[in-house]
């Protein structure tokens, strides 16, 4: 008892000195930071974290852009920017929720990657486009290693994970299919039925004589604003696929 | 031997003249007047030169006017399809996770708005049906996958823009064992 005693009130007089001294030190290293930073001219504002793709858009001067406000094709929330330079350079930002999710979508552009076009990423976004620009990117906002030409491994996402984002992928192009490809709709429809109850209600309720125009219209154009047009429907299909996905 | 030979030296020709010609054809045609255009054909890191490569005629002149789809200049950059590009089969297991497919034939595409179609059916004697995703490029040469359908056959017409790559598609099996499909 008598032991415990000297030994707390030992470890009492160690954290005085210890907290002197650790006072003493940040006071000296308060003073070499006060010193270094009146004497040199003050940085650039540090890198911050992108968390929506558009504030990007600032830094890129686009000619015109579109936006994404989900990945039709992964389970993870997504918002995004394509954004258009001129003279056929692009620049495409893509900013997921979960950790992780940019390498995993990342795989995809690994093989369109050439020194013309890069990437820059954390592991929550991505951009592929010129290095130029994408140096542009990196000054503003805080980023891994890059440009770079080659892409890392990518995490695994877990079988739910996978399921959530063939489901959400495939009652999205039932939206075109049952606009344009009635046959190949009932075939598929069917299937996700069994597999997804309730997909043929949710599909059937989405499209009327509005979309299936607006499928056709955008069917003409490029496959970006068709994209771009079916991405405003995950709100509805990805909660659906989150309930029905165990 | 002697084929071998003839291939050695007609195959990189004839992607020579269709890669130059593409570039060409597209300033002619200019289909796309976007800020968006890509100039040239993109060869992408999996296009193989040693195997055959097509564009065919329906998708060449999607992009173009009728008069510059009946030039002779034009349609001489055209490129053929070559004996050996026929179908491919791929397999998934049970499960119903998605499998990427081994390459398919080499394509060309000759302006932003060129296209492929994809058919797929299940292989003979093969009941577990299944579900097939796409794969093409946007007009910025974005990858893109397309749903191709799910069932016993389905087919989907892809964007494929100005790259030159190889064609490919994911299945997953959605019966009760692995499933095999024949795509073209």
């Amino acid at each position: 008892m008598v032991l415990a005693t000297e030994t707390f009130e030992g470890v009492s007089k160690n954290s005085r000195w210890a907290r002197f001294g650790l006072v003493a030190s940040g006071a000296v290293c308060a003073l070499v930071v006060a010193i270094s930073v009146a004497g040199f001219p003050r940085p650039t504002s540090e890198p911050i974290e992108l968390t929506q793709a558009d504030s990007a858009e600032r830094v890129l001067n686009c000619k015109h852009a579109t936006y994404f406000v989900d990945d039709i094709a992964y389970y993870d929330s997504m918002n995004g920017l394509s954004c258009f330079l001129g003279d056929g350079e692009a620049v495409h930002i893509r900013v997921y929720e979960a950790e992780g999710s940019a390498l995993v979508v990342l795989q995809d552009w690994e093989h369109i990657l050439s020194p013309e076009r890069q990437v820059i990423h954390t592991d929550k976004w991505f951009a592929v486009g010129p290095p130029l620009q994408l140096e542009k990117i990196k000054a503003r906002f805080r980023t891994f290693d890059g440009p770079s030409e080659f892409v890392p491994e990518s995490p695994r996402i877990t079988p739910r994970q996978s399921l959530m984002g063939d489901c959400s992928f495939f009652l999205t192009s039932s939206i075109v299919d049952a606009a344009v490809n009635p046959t190949q709709y009932s075939a598929t429809i069917s299937f996700l039925d069994q597999k997804f109850l309730g997909s043929k209600d949710l599909i059937e309720s989405i499209v009327d004589s509005t979309v299936v125009e607006q499928v056709k219209k955008r069917q003409r154009g490029h496959h970006m604003e068709l994209d771009q047009y079916l991405s405003g429907f995950s709100s509805r299909i990805k909660p659906f696929c989150a309930s029905k996905v165990p | 031997m002697r084929f071998n030979s003839f291939r050695r030296i007609a195959v990189p020709l004839l992607v020579a003249t269709a890669l130059i010609g593409t570039s060409s054809g597209t300033a002619l045609a200019s289909p796309d007047t976007s800020d968006a255009k890509i100039p040239k054909v993109e060869v992408k890191s999996d296009f193989r030169f040693d195997q055959p490569i097509f564009q065919d005629q329906k998708t060449f002149g999607s992009g173009l006017t009728p008069e510059q789809a009946t030039d002779p200049d034009i349609k001489a950059l055209e490129v053929r399809p070559l004996a050996g590009c026929g179908g491919r089969q791929s397999s998934a297991p049970v499960g119903g996770a998605f499998y990427l497919s081994q390459d398919g034939c080499s394509y060309i595409g000759l302006n932003s708005l060129a296209t492929r179609y994809y058919s797929w059916q299940l292989a003979p004697f093969v009941n577990s049906n299944a579900c097939v995703k796409a794969r093409g490029y946007n007009h910025t040469s974005a990858v893109v996958w397309v749903s191709a359908g799910c069932g016993g056959s389905g087919g989907v017409n892809v964007p494929w823009g100005n790259v030159a790559s190889v064609a490919k598609v994911q299945l997953a099996s959605m019966g009760t064992t692995g499933t095999t499909v024949v795509w073209y």
